[in-house]
């Protein structure tokens, strides 16, 4: 053993400090990517409207546009109402220099961002989140997309990046009754997509859950791939079922999402140690399945 | 080649198989936070700072990302009270890994009952939270005043058997502070916490935080924390664990040289690749002991104030 090691105090659980000469200095350094993800980027209201009963649509302006590069679909952001609260809600639509979000009003934060007139600023912290990564996807392909209720508000961008990828999608979007229903074209005109309803009470298009008509659905037709966005109970529901092989199985959760950066904690995926915000929102079936089958909603 | 170099070093006799953990506040409310911290490669765990009641924290936003690499954060004490404590233990037991339970309160029989708690799940050590600059009447209301950080870790010391760290934060008399919490029997210090700060969005002229203030962490606060390392160490020579922007081997060592045993992390976990960043600065600092010539970590401790 050499002469410095024995003078550390290694018996009595305490190092001892030794002087000895510097005779070298390094020096290396990383930086951070997703640093600029979590700026709180202003952006002004362009437009903010209702499209059915509870379901309203905003369209924001950065000040700066870099925000809006290389955003995936199924990626959220932040949304700062000042004075207000900040809430999570994925990217639903996307031009060059604006961003949209699909928001169903519930509490405080929603409400307060219904509220807001054009002209008015926000704060965006984001993209964030893992999102859909639209080349996994066999080109030609055709994908099924599941939305129950809001979960329908990140599909129009789901679509369009879907459709760049050479990949068709059949929409089937479930919704307790047809007062919350809207239409899809009317958000995005030149879709080239078929939407399928359901509603719960019956009142329009097919009579009971999205899950249903979804598992009638793969029956008959070929997918590729299957992307659900919605409640815990339809995501859990569409994992259990058998799926016939080569079928792609995707989920997009929802929890409660405080930081959105991966400190609180807040958005952790019992009994797993995936936090939603940075390992999600996006996950294969089989990966949360523990989660999944754990109950609650 | 790192062959030979010993990282293991000590704090408050707790022995750390290299000198880099998580910071309160990063994760470490549940059982599910501690594995994840475990994966990051950290030495010890060290919980979010516990309350006596479940503290629902404050309304979002809770933070954001300054220009610089800084985080403002405004998250208000959330925790789940005592109730969250032996779950988190048991969690840290185990995976066979140290753990230190952050003790907050709002008076001393609080910290007290906190600290009973932490004593009987099982914790290696309780770190007191004298420190929180943007919660009313917690943290740096007390531990700006030396005779309230006296008064908490006497009374806590007093009462439990496991050793008691004291994390203080920025002041006038963080020197002074530093002292009494010695006096009143703490085996190590934690310097620093966050620094009270406000941000104001310009185009909505309102403060991002509805509480207004915010605690500034990473790397914008590093020289300051480097800088009250080298102060308390160079009065007072106890055992320090240096926080406050470590980020990568170079900032680590730099809380070493100043007269750090160990070093935790809470910001860099958020904007680096949280799963590889221990990893590198363990290796990172192998290195860099090699070329000084020194063999283990301890001859490094402090070392700025002998060369
Ligand atoms: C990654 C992610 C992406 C999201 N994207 C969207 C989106 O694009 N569009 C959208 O409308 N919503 C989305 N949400 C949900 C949205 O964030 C919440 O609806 C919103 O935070 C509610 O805020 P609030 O202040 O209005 O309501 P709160 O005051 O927080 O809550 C009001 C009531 O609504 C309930 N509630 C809150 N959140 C949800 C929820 N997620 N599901 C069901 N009930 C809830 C609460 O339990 C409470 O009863 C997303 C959530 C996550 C985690
Ligand atoms: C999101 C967040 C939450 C924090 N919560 C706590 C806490 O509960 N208790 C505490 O003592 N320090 C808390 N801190 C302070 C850190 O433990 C640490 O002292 C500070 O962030 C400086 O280190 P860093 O620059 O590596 O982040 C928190 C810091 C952040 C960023
Ligand atoms: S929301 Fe804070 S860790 Fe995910």
């Amino acid at each position: 053993m050499s002469k410095v090691f024995e003078d550390v105090d290694v018996a009595v659980g305490k190092c001892s400090h030794i002087t000895h000469s510097l005779n070298h200095r390094a020096s290396i350094n990383t930086s951070s990517e997703r640093f600029h993800n979590y700026l709180l980027k202003p952006a002004e209201v362009v437009s903010n409207k209702r499209l059915s009963e509870g379901l309203w649509r905003v369209e924001m302006r950065p000040i700066s546009r870099e925000c809006l590069n290389d955003v995936k679909p199924l990626q959220f952001f932040m949304v700062w109402i000042p004075s207000s609260d900040e809430i999570p809600l994925s990217v639903s639509d996307l031009t060059e220099d604006t961003i949209s979000f699909i928001y169903k009003v519930r509490g405080l934060g929603t409400k307060a961002l219904s509220a807001l007139r054009p002209g008015s600023f926000v704060g965006l912290k984001g993209p964030l989140g893992n999102g859909f990564e639209v080349s996994y996807v066999r080109p030609s392909s055709k994908a099924l997309i599941v939305a129950g209720g809001s979960g329908i508000a990140p599909v129009p961008y789901l679509i369009k990046k879907l459709a760049v990828a050479n990949v068709q999608a059949d929409v089937v979007w479930g919704v307790k009754s047809d007062a919350e229903l809207f239409n899809l074209r009317e958000v995005l005109p030149d879709l080239d997509v078929r939407v399928f309803t359901a509603t719960e009470d019956c009142s329009a298009g097919y009579c009971g859950l999205a899950s249903q008509l979804a598992v009638e659905l793969l029956n008959e037709y070929v997918y590729s791939v299957l992307i659900a966005i919605g409640p815990k109970p339809i995501l859990r529901s569409l994992c259990s079922v058998r799926l016939s092989g080569g079928l792609e199985f995707y989920v997009a959760l929802e929890a409660v999402v405080k930081c959105g950066l991966g400190a609180c904690g807040s958005c952790v995926l019992e009994p797993t140690d995936k936090l939603l915000c940075v390992d999600g929102p996006v996950f294969r079936c089989g990966d949360i399945k523990e989660h999944l089958m754990k109950g609650g909603n | 080649m790192s062959v030979g170099v010993d990282l293991t070093t000590y704090v408050a006799g707790l022995k750390l198989k290299h000198p880099v953990m998580n910071s309160s506040g990063i994760l470490g409310s549940t059982p599910e936070h501690v594995e994840r911290l475990f994966k990051y490669g950290v030495s010890a765990v060290v919980s979010k700072t516990m309350t006596k009641g479940f503290r629902v924290g404050h309304e979002p936003p809770i933070i954001i990302a300054l220009e610089g690499e800084g985080l403002l954060n405004s998250v208000g004490l959330a925790n789940p009270g005592i109730s969250g404590i032996p779950p988190i233990v048991r969690k840290a037991k185990e995976l066979n890994i140290p753990v230190i339970v952050s003790v907050g309160g709002s008076e001393v029989q609080e910290f007290i009952d906190v600290a009973s708690v932490a004593e009987e799940s099982g914790a290696d050590a309780v770190e007191l939270n004298l420190s929180c600059p943007h919660t009313k009447g917690y943290g740096i209301d007390i531990g700006s005043d030396p005779n309230n950080v006296y008064e908490v870790v006497k009374a806590v010391s007093s009462t439990i058997k496991i050793p008691v760290l004291a994390k203080l934060g920025l002041s006038d008399n963080v020197v002074k502070s530093a002292g009494k919490a010695l006096e009143g029997g703490a085996k190590a210090l934690t310097l620093i916490n966050t620094v009270k700060s406000v941000a104001i969005d310009v185009f909505s002229c309102k403060p991002v935080f509805k509480n207004v203030y915010g605690g500034l962490s990473g790397t914008p606060i590093h020289p300051i924390a480097v800088r009250v390392v080298y102060d308390v160490y160079k009065e007072l020579k106890p055992e320090i664990v240096g926080v406050g922007g470590v980020s990568d081997w170079k900032t680590a060592a730099e809380m070493i040289l100043a007269g750090s045993s160990a070093v935790q992390i809470g910001t860099a976990f958020i904007l680096k690749d949280s799963r590889k960043l221990v990893h590198d600065i363990v290796e990172g600092l192998k290195e860099w002991l090699i070329k000084l010539g020194l063999k283990n970590i301890c001859e490094a401790i402090g070392l700025t104030h002998k060369a």
